[in-house]
């Protein structure tokens, strides 16, 4: 085997279970620093994509959900003919109609409150505990040149950034998340050895009054936070 | 007149639940984001309870969920509509490793391993993304993947080989960024 046989050997690694062409390959290697270079640099890539894609639990509130919404189902919803289906859901519809119409109604009220922030003290507490679950990252800071841009369609609003790498903040990275039932843009910066949070949202969310460029500053759980807006754009700092 | 709904319930749960994680890891990869995922994984399952009648093969059940589950997850894509996807030049993950392999191996081994992989699997084309999450993340066969998905063989062997390609040769550009221009001086060459 050459140098350009066990290449193309390395390549389709792991597609065959060829033992020859393995073991031919495996002796190119022995007597070749550089194809050995080679092998040792293909393993570790994948060996990486093997550990990093080993799989997570599901989150335990997830299960309840899935349990609920089975419970939530309809009997007549579930095995029979199709006509039989048709039959039985008619019926069903017929009586539920108007319960089901107030209940609809009642939870469109409560799910269209619930997704606002009612207060500041509440940004900040959910602002403390996203960043201390330590999210991971959706992109890094060298990946993106318009970090605007990446959040472009990922947010139903435009998203713009306050300067204050000048205060010495480095930026790591950042992703989509969600504080309550809002979707929030999200930077991670460095100052030092210490971890910041950026959480930007639109002042759509809330549903309290608030100066623009007027710093609200308080201590929760170990974190300073400052909240503050501008046009309509509301930041949520953590540190 | 109407079954027992207990019965169902039990039934699915004993069929379908025991799949949860693996659904839920795939849904994770393929969307990038634990808060799509767990729509998505939801969505699938609250599907799947409904449609239990249509499952005649509970040993298929597995294969039945991720392909529910893959709907979905290509629908909202494409709903999105912003679905950004790379390109791969053949023969550029070779290319990369060889001039890669002149560096510093232990720093571009510790930049490989300091890189986030979900990072790099956003970026891949989804029918590269699917046959190659099955291959890694749940051992199967070129045959069983091709089944799962319905295309031949060859079409699985292809597409598992060119989202590796992608994968590795990400990681390694990003390892080697920073090192020197090596890299794109080398390519610019091999271009002219």
């Amino acid at each position: 085997m050459n140098c350009q046989e066990y290449k193309n050997w390395l390549k389709k690694r792991g597609e065959s279970d060829d033992e020859a062409a393995a073991s031919e390959a495996s002796s190119h290697a022995a007597s070749c620093p550089e194809c050995a270079a080679l092998d040792r640099i293909d393993l570790v890539l994948e060996d990486k994509i093997k550990m990093d894609l080993s799989m997570r639990e599901v989150p335990e509130a997830l299960l309840q959900k899935i349990e609920l919404n089975i419970k939530l189902v309809p009997a007549c919803f579930k095995q029979g003919s199709a006509s039989g289906l048709k039959r039985k859901a008619s019926i069903l519809w017929k009586a539920a109609a108007p319960a089901l119409a107030m209940a609809a109604a009642a939870l469109l009220f409560i799910s269209f409150n619930l997704k606002y922030f009612k207060s500041i003290e509440e940004v900040g507490r959910l602002s403390v505990e996203s960043h201390m679950e330590n999210l991971p990252m959706m992109f890094n800071a060298n990946e993106v040149k318009d970090v605007g841009l990446w959040f472009k369609d990922k947010l139903s609003f435009p998203v713009s950034f306050p300067s204050i790498e000048d205060a010495g903040l480095k930026l790591i990275g950042g992703r989509r998340c969600k504080l309550g039932r809002n979707d929030v843009a999200y930077l991670l910066y460095n100052k030092g050895d210490k971890r910041i949070s950026l959480y930007v949202m639109d002042t759509a969310n809330i549903k309290y009054e608030m100066e623009d460029n007027k710093k609200y500053h308080f201590p929760f759980k170990d974190c300073e936070v400052d909240i503050w807006k501008s046009g309509k754009t509301v930041y949520s700092m953590v540190r | 007149m109407f079954f027992s709904k207990k019965t169902d319930e039990d039934s699915f749960k004993r069929t379908a639940l025991p799949h949860l994680k693996f659904i839920y890891n795939m849904a994770l990869r393929l969307s990038g984001n634990e808060y799509d995922a767990e729509d998505i994984t939801q969505e699938t399952f609250y599907i799947a309870f409904k449609r239990f009648h249509q499952l005649k093969d509970e040993d298929k059940c597995k294969s039945w969920l991720f392909s529910i589950m893959r709907n979905l997850f290509l629908k909202e894509a494409e709903r999105r509509g912003n679905y950004k996807e790379l390109n791969l030049d053949e023969g550029e993950y070779l290319f990369n490793l060889e001039s890669v392999s002149n560096y510093n191996e232990k720093e571009i081994t510790e930049k490989i391993d300091n890189q986030e992989l979900q990072v790099i699997l956003n970026k891949i084309p989804e029918k590269y993304k699917s046959p190659f999450l099955l291959f890694y993340m749940d051992n199967r066969s070129y045959k069983e993947i091709a089944d799962v998905l319905n295309i031949p063989i060859g079409t699985v062997m292809s597409r598992i080989s060119r989202g590796r390609d992608f994968v590795k040769n990400l990681l390694l550009k990003n390892a080697a960024k920073g090192q020197s221009d090596k890299v794109i001086e080398l390519k610019i060459k091999r271009k002219l």
